[in-house]
């Protein structure tokens, strides 16, 4: 399809209006703003549980497809028009419309890993390690990256993931934060002290002082310093007037999780990497009803989280990826088993969206994974090496992917 | 409760009524656990005190250390405390078993919590259509505004799922709060983990309650094959990871229907083999074959395993080199259970795990290779397993001494246990552990919560680590009452030390005992206050984040 973002600004929508914002009033902005320097921003949304990509993005023109998926393929009339040959999107994803046609949303089709394996929970540990096959990595793949450039400020929200515990892929950066919300960050007074802000203020202070008191060698320490740490830069920054949304979220997890980071990265607090997690896309049994409602919070959430960063989303890149696909054949119960390749969604500033990356390896019984699967052409690390690159100046691949021969995948940003 | 179901769960209850079980290993040795740590010493690191080991015995083997049970354990002794522990079957444990006869859903069958879910949702099924019908109607104003908001029903299943689910956290923290029996419910806790079934899928929060009363807690010392086999049978298993629906699939059926391998997957990655255990796609896809027809009566009315022939693949199968002949019916998965009981990766595997949870994150491979040769020789008796466990010189190692980091339920369950608190409401408790974040019964995967360090480490975590600590100090969670006036006499010194000695907080680095001593001193010499402070300031600190 032929791309314009004016023509986005002329649907009364979004993203590249900070490019149109003239000089003086951005200066304005940063005055006011600026504790932590305006970066670049990668977002990963980690959606778990193997999501169906050809349930999602849909090969119409592929023969097989119907054979396949008697009940469980959706009649080409009910699915929305991406303008392209061969792909049409799944009605539940309307939401994501608009940021496709104006080119800030790119698929990544048959994406997926080299490991065979259809463990969810080994797929996830390949995934969030970047080692596919290789268990025994000490730490995850966003941590390489945020290690691998050196930052001028390195702040306590340089890594952020919305989620009670940190997830595997930051695990070895040890400035990484991980809270469920913010509520989890507040401390109840000390006893018999003042209730209330005040109150509450010196709890933290005085808890800042136990575990700044003490030797770096204890994990437990470490962890509670950054914590103090990050509960400072957020008191200060989350109360700015940029960070306050007027969007509408839906409800449900995956817009809880994405509407601090814009929070956060509204508030210029320096945030370099985001998490989020999204779970529910393990659909063995009668998978229409779940996807339609799954997806649907997918498309609406991701465009809330992009309207709401404004002229911020130029800055961001968000990548959503799962650890598998799904069986191309519906299974005896009305949904899918565990497969191969899937779909991934990259959006934001620099990509080029609009398209759909990477070859479809077809759906015959001989083109298909062990005659079942959906074939993975494209390995995920490609698409996320090309995010690290863009957004985190992360160039180094045997750093970034030990064992991983592939290149970064060309042509997915600008 | 109808009188049927009231009958029945009087059967249910009778079912899992302790029976001692004759014991394949020897007890302990009295001195067992000195003489092991004698081993253990070098002279880097010295053998650990008798209070040491104390302390260490009651953090592993219990939710943690009440004031009283040091005085027991100095009494009884180390070997005959865990040899207590490991026979909860010939003690009575009143206290708690009082205090859990309010819990509805632990004296309601499974049949009759799950039809209270579908006569719900029939009703609510009921109401929506009513209204339907309603704003359907000519004679309602259209689009009024009492009208758009009557056509949300309320989500009364839910609501009722969310009570089953609250009433089983209940137990759950009155049992790690309270019980006697306290290695058996720190086992419960393991092994539900190990096998792991989340609440919120389909109505799993209505078989949960029977699920961990009858698979888990009569089997928790009793033997893996045992354990393993009435999780195999358990409907709340069987819907988890869908086998209920797995057939052999019959293309010309009117009814959809397929094999499904997602339980096969887990039972060999996740219950028995490990990943790493030496099976492959090819076995998880014979193993599902040989579970078909292992199913319930049906799940929303009559939730309990049957084996259903015409769901049945009755073609041969081959299980890890296992021929399984054609022809077999409920006997083939049987057969399938049999073969990784006594494979030695699950030897290796399910002793990984309890070193793992009882010594250390990254436990010593001469230790699981005992601990896995004790599960071959007995044929995976958990009792034996834990025996060779503590009888070890890892375990009794001072590298070993608070290597583990507290789970939020340990954590939350050890500051009441050690404060003696009187938990008039224990929801209070179950939602600071969620808080903490370990929602209960809340893991998605099959995978359950972690057990290592790194996981529960994170800021945000730890920082509402810190606020329960003060919220229980402060008098601050409602229904959960602290009595602290013991604590608060003399001067600050005083205070502290006692604060200390109540928490179990003897290996305070001198750092943090002198910040906190600076503290108190700041604060009014009032005894509730010093002694709240105190408390509050304890529990925060790192030192306490560790067992």
């Amino acid at each position: 399809m032929r791309c314009s973002r004016r023509g986005l600004l002329k649907g009364g929508a979004l993203v590249a209006a900070g490019s149109f914002m003239p000089a003086f009033a951005r200066r304005a902005l940063a005055a006011q703003e600026v504790v932590a320097p305006r970066r670049k921003t990668l977002v990963f949304l980690f959606l778990r549980g193997a999501l169906d990509g050809l349930h999602a993005v849909t090969p119409v023109d592929d023969p097989r497809f119907q054979q396949l998926r008697p009940q469980l393929a959706l009649r080409p009339a009910d699915l929305l028009d991406l303008c392209l040959p061969g792909f049409n999107l799944h009605p539940s994803l309307a939401g994501l419309l608009p940021l496709w046609k104006a080119c800030s949303l790119a698929f990544v089709h048959a994406v997926g890993s080299p490991d065979p394996t259809r463990s969810h929970f080994d797929a996830q540990d390949y995934l969030e390690l970047g080692t596919p096959g290789v268990k025994g990595t000490s730490d995850g793949w966003l941590a390489r990256a945020l290690g691998e450039t050196e930052i001028d400020e390195p702040g306590p929200l340089d890594a952020v993931a919305v989620s009670p515990r940190l997830p595997r892929a930051l695990q070895g950066a040890d400035d990484a934060l991980a809270f469920a919300s913010l509520d989890q960050l507040r401390l109840h007074p000390l006893a018999g002290a003042p209730r209330g802000q005040k109150g509450r203020d010196q709890a933290r202070a005085v808890f800042e002082g136990l575990y700044g008191a003490l030797p770096d060698d204890e994990a437990v320490a470490t962890s509670g310093r950054q914590a103090f740490a990050a509960l400072d830069l957020l008191e200060k920054k989350l109360s700015s007037a940029a960070a306050k949304s007027t969007v509408e979220y839906p409800n449900g997890p995956i817009a809880n999780s994405l509407k601090p980071l814009a929070q956060l990265i509204k508030g210029d607090v320096g945030l370099r990497v985001g998490c989020a997690d999204a779970g529910g896309w393990d659909t063995h049994v009668a998978q229409a009803g779940t996807l339609n409602g799954n997806l649907k919070q997918l498309g609406d959430s991701l465009a809330a989280f992009m309207l709401d960063l404004g002229p911020r989303a130029e800055d961001v890149v968000l990548v959503a990826a799962t650890e598998f696909g799904r069986t191309a054949r519906q299974n005896g119960t009305g949904g899918t088993d565990h497969g191969h390749a899937s779909v991934a969604l990259v959006l934001g500033g620099g990509v080029q969206g609009g398209r759909i990356h990477g070859a479809f390896p077809g759906l015959r019984d001989d083109q298909l994974y062990e005659g079942r699967d959906l074939a993975v052409t494209t390995d995920l690390r490609s698409v996320l090496a090309a995010a690290a690159a863009a957004q985190l100046d992360a160039t180094d691949l045997a750093e970034l992917f030990p064992g991983f021969s592939g290149e970064p995948l060309a042509g997915l940003f600008t | 409760m109808g009188m049927r179901t009231k009958f029945i769960a009087v059967l249910l209850v009778a079912a899992c009524s302790r029976v001692a079980r004759k014991d394949v290993t020897p007890p302990l040795t009295p001195q067992a656990p000195e003489a092991a740590a004698a081993i253990a010493a070098t002279p880097d690191s010295p053998v650990l005190t008798r209070d040491e080991m104390i302390e260490h015995v009651l953090d592993r083997a219990t939710f943690g250390p009440r004031p009283a049970d040091r005085e027991h354990l100095r009494a009884a002794g180390i070997s005959a405390f865990l040899e207590e522990q490991l026979h909860p079957e010939q003690f009575e444990d009143e206290a708690v078993t009082r205090k859990l006869a309010s819990v509805e859903v632990l004296s309601s069958a499974p049949d009759a919590l799950v039809q209270r879910l579908y006569i719900e949702r029939k009703k609510k099924q009921q109401e929506k259509k009513q209204e339907e019908m309603l704003s359907a109607a000519p004679v309602a104003p259209a689009g009024s505004a009492a009208g758009s908001k009557m056509a949300e029903p309320k989500a009364r299943p839910k609501a009722v799922k969310r009570d089953y689910v609250q009433q089983l956290s209940q137990a759950k923290l009155l049992r790690a709060v309270s019980s006697e029996r306290q290695l058996q419910e720190v086992m419960v806790d393991f092994w539900f983990n190990h096998f792991n079934v989340f609440s919120g899928k389909s109505d799993e929060a209505a078989l949960l309650p029977d699920y961990e009363s009858t698979a888990l807690r009569p089997n928790a010392l009793g033997t893996f094959p045992q354990l393993l086999e009435a999780v195999a049978h358990s409907p709340a298993m069987l819907v988890y990871l869908d086998n209920w629906r797995s057939a052999v699939p019959k293309p010309k059926a009117k009814q959809k229907r397929g094999l499904n391998e997602n339980y096969a997957r887990e039972l060999l990655e996740l219950h028995t083999l490990g990943v790493d255990g030496g099976y492959t796609q090819q076995d998880v896809i014979e193993v599902a074959r040989c579970f078909t027809g292992w199913t319930v009566g049906e799940p929303q009315k009559d939730p309990r395993f049957v084996f259903k022939p015409e769901m049945h693949d009755f073609g041969q199968k081959i299980v890890l080199g296992h021929l399984i002949p054609a022809g077999g019916g409920v006997e083939d998965a049987t057969t399938v259970l049999h073969i990784l009981e006594t494979h030695p990766s699950t030897a290796r595997f399910v002793a990984t795990k309890l070193a793992r949870r009882f010594v250390s994150d990254e436990p010593a491979d001469p230790l699981v290779r005992r601990v896995a040769d004790t599960y071959t020789a007995t044929n995976g008796d958990i009792r034996s397993m834990l025996r060779t466990i503590f009888e070890s010189a890892e375990f009794w190692s001072r590298k070993a001494l608070r290597a583990k980091v507290r789970s939020p339920l340990e954590l939350v369950a050890a500051s009441a246990r050690a404060l003696n608190a009187s938990v008039e409401d224990p929801l209070q408790l179950a939602k600071a552990v969620g808080r903490i974040g370990e929602p209960l019964y809340g893991a998605q995967p099959p995978t359950g919560y972690p057990d290592v360090s790194q996981a529960w480490l994170s800021s945000g975590a730890l920082l509402a680590r810190i606020d329960f600590g003060l919220a229980l100090a402060n008098g601050q969670l409602e229904g959960v009452t602290i009595d602290l006036k013991s604590i608060g006499v003399g001067s600050p010194e005083q205070v502290l030390t006692k604060a200390a000695a109540t928490l179990g907080a003897n290996s305070l680095s001198d750092r943090t005992r002198g910040y906190i001593l600076d503290q108190l001193k700041q604060t009014p010499q009032k005894p509730d206050l010093q002694a709240a402070r105190a408390v509050g300031l304890l529990l925060g600190a790192p030192e306490l984040q560790r067992r």
